[in-house]
């Protein structure tokens, strides 16, 4: 499917995404600026703390925003079409078929009433014209594939009958079961054990050199990120923050969280501590502060930064919404691109490795 | 599940001796005379005496409760020493001297009557309330949810014997829609068999749809949010597949139990709507033998009733481990 489009166009792209909750207590605006690009067969991580909008830009991807969310504004272009303005039968044939999505929390995200096998084989007969029995071999088949021994009579175990790790498998199988072109991956290992999150990843690895399928990689960890993705976006309070392929954002980071996030990473051999976690906290997202959402907790906050900084080329195909100069020096005064620029280079999302 | 079964149903069994018990001697200790219940008005002492003979009522209690037990098992003879002795055959649940009937009879009689209202009001509620509570939970928190909701609210408040007289006075006296009630079996003439419990139903009907109502439309919002109901959204089901299939039949377990109960209840008789309607089923045939202190009769009414909802009980727990996996039985 892929070998039909180049391979430096995107399978999905979202652009200056807004996703907000009308609450009782005021608006949220979950996620407010989220610009994404995932490349065919590539994986995309996506790296964050706990609320800066990773499940919510997932969701958003998947038209599966609830009240009181409603998706603003934004595009998202996936496989040339604009998912925000199909009609939602449309949109129908495209979850679980072409986008599939796994989520955060394997122990009840499978109905309990329903067997494993009958519940990936439901997805199967919705995208598919097999009879019964061969959507039923199909869920066999699949749970095979990932990896779940005796697969045929765990297919007829309801989820409560399976382990954590299990049931995250029969999701990924479930996901997988369409060939979908673009699997979202809601931290698929968060809720597991270290074993076990070493296996589902290892396991998420086979699979994409197997299926050949993009994944957009959700995860607070960004040694998961390091070791399963090739492009980066680290998104801080409702917005993409950085941008690039793995490697530039682990050797050149520019914006000054995601140097913060990585200093954070407890490293092989040292003490498993956390050196450098950044000080603060999360900007509450009723009352976010003006300017830089960051400047409250950055070591590099300038007068400039009471103004809030667009999303700059820093790089061939690394941007940063920071107002430090590319080398991550302090700008010259003046420097700050206009309106206009900023906004072209959102746009130019570019990544460079091919 | 088999073990399991056969293990309720003999506890079954020793539950219902212990209410054969209990129910022979709590009535037997009510204050009234048996004995002065056998002739009416032409009783005098002697009568009375030579009677309380005849029925057994003389002897010890323990004896007269071995053989109501020997009644149901063996079945037995009543007045054996008078020229007419009645046999009542197994299972005897007594003879009623005020009605000159057999307990059992009278109660085989009145269950069709109490059947048919129960089940035709049951077939009312559910549908109605499945249908407008999820009409309701999808419309959560706009105006048809606080309609519907508004609505099981005054269904609440408003006591059946109300509405059943509401109603005989609008549809049955002023209006003429429907003749007086006066129950015919549906096999006999359907027709005549449907103008007399359509009301009855609607009455019996209305109170439970006010609770189910609720009750469906808190289960499926409750579950609308569970986490498997986004995974059958991701997988591109449509909304009607995702609200029964995923949503309504997860929550549908405590709908379940509470219909059971509430079905096997209304089996054993509907008081109310029974006496509003005088429709001969087994509600007004309690009602009667308590007036009349007719001692064997409220025995058996009550045992039948009791067997009913000991009954239901198992039945219920055996579909609940049905519905629900995740519980087992053993
Ligand atoms: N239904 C809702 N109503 C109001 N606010 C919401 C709702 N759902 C999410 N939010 C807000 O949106 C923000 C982003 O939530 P989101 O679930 O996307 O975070 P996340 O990055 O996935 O975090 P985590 O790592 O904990 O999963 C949070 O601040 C949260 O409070
Ligand atoms: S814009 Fe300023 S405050 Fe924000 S991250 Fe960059 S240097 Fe820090
Ligand atoms: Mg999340």
């Amino acid at each position: 499917m892929a070998t039909t489009r180049g391979a430096q166009e995107a399978l999905l792209e979202v652009v200056d995404l807004r996703t907000h909750f009308a609450t009782a207590d005021g608006l949220v605006r979950a996620v407010d600026g989220v610009s994404l690009r995932i490349r065919p067969g590539k994986t995309l991580g996506v790296v964050g703390e706990s609320g800066c909008g990773k499940s919510i830009t997932a969701l958003s991807i998947m038209r599966l925003i609830e009240r009181p969310g409603r998706i603003v504004s934004g595009s998202i272009t996936f496989d040339g079409q604009d998912l925000l303005r199909l009609p939602e039968d449309e949109m129908r044939n495209i979850r679980g078929n072409e986008i599939s999505m796994i989520f955060q929390e394997p122990m009840t995200s499978l109905n309990p009433v329903y067997t494993c096998g009958d519940q990936i084989a439901e997805a199967v007969s919705r995208h598919g014209s097999l009879t019964q029995r061969e959507a039923a071999a199909r869920a066999v088949e699949m749970l095979e594939q990932v990896g779940i021994p005796d697969a045929k009579r765990r297919a007829g175990e309801h989820p409560h009958q399976l382990s954590g790790g299990m049931r995250q498998r029969v999701m990924i199988a479930m996901a997988l079961s369409t060939n979908p072109q673009l699997l979202i991956a809601d931290e698929p290992t968060t809720a597991l054990d270290v074993t076990i999150q070493a296996q589902i990843l290892e396991l998420m690895k086979a699979l994409r050199e197997r299926n050949g399928m993009a994944i957009m990689l959700i995860t607070h960890d960004l040694g998961v990120v390091a070791e399963m993705s090739d492009d980066v976006s680290v998104m801080y309070a409702g917005k993409v923050v950085e941008s690039s392929d793995a490697i530039t954002v682990y050797d050149r980071p520019h914006h000054p969280y995601t140097k913060g996030l990585l200093a954070s990473i407890p490293r092989m051999g040292a003490r498993r501590e956390r050196l450098d976690v950044i000080k603060g906290v999360v900007p509450n997202p009723l009352n976010l502060p003006s300017g830089c959402l960051f400047k409250r907790r950055c070591p590099y906050a300038m007068p400039i930064c009471d103004n809030a900084p667009p999303l700059r080329l820093v790089a061939e195909g690394h941007v940063s919404r920071c107002w430090l100069a590319p080398d991550g020096g302090r700008p010259e005064l003046g420097e700050a691109p206009s309106a206009a620029e900023a906004e072209a280079a959102a746009l130019t999302l570019t990544v460079a490795n091919p | 599940m088999v073990a399991y079964t056969i293990r309720r149903l003999l506890l079954m069994v020793a539950l219902l001796f212990a209410l054969t018990a209990a129910v022979f001697f709590l009535f037997n200790m009510l204050p009234g005379d048996p004995a002065r219940l056998t002739c009416g008005k032409a009783c005098s002492p002697s009568v009375i005496e030579a009677n309380r003979h005849r029925l057994g009522y003389d002897q010890p209690i323990l004896t007269q409760y071995g053989q109501f037990l020997g009644g149901i098992f063996f079945g037995r003879t009543f007045s054996s020493d008078s020229p007419q002795p009645i046999v009542c055959n197994a299972p005897c649940l007594g003879y009623s001297y005020s009605r000159h009937q057999q307990v059992l009879t009278m109660i085989l009689n009145a269950a069709p009557v109490t059947f048919w209202l129960a089940v035709g009001a049951f077939v009312v509620w559910i549908s109605i309330s499945i249908l407008l509570g999820i009409f309701a939970a999808l419309n959560h928190g706009r105006w048809p949810d606080r309609l519907v909701m508004g609505i099981s609210l005054v269904g609440y408040s408003l006591p059946s014997f109300f509405i059943g007289l509401l109603l005989i006075f609008f549809v049955i006296l002023k209006f003429n829609w429907l003749p007086f009630p006066a129950y015919v079996s549906p096999f006999v003439n359907p027709v005549g068999f449907l103008k007399t419990m359509i009301l009855p139903w609607i009455v019996l009907a209305f109170l439970n749809t006010a609770f189910y109502m609720r009750l469906t439309r808190n289960q499926v919002l409750e579950t609308f949010h569970e986490d498997y109901v986004r995974t059958a959204r991701a997988k591109g089901l449509p909304e009607r597949t995702i609200v029964v299939k995923h949503a309504l039949r997860a929550g549908l377990t405590p709908l379940v139990t509470a219909a059971g109960m509430d079905l096997a209840a209304l089996l054993g008789g509907a008081v109310i709507t029974e006496s509003i309607f005088s429709l001969p089923g087994l509600g007004s045939l309690a009602v009667n033998s308590v007036l009349q202190s007719d001692l064997p009769l409220i025995t058996g009414i009550t045992l039948f009733s009791s067997t009913l909802i000991i009954f239901a009980n198992l039945v219920v727990d055996l579909l609940y481990a049905f519905l629900d996996p995740r519980v087992t039985i053993a």
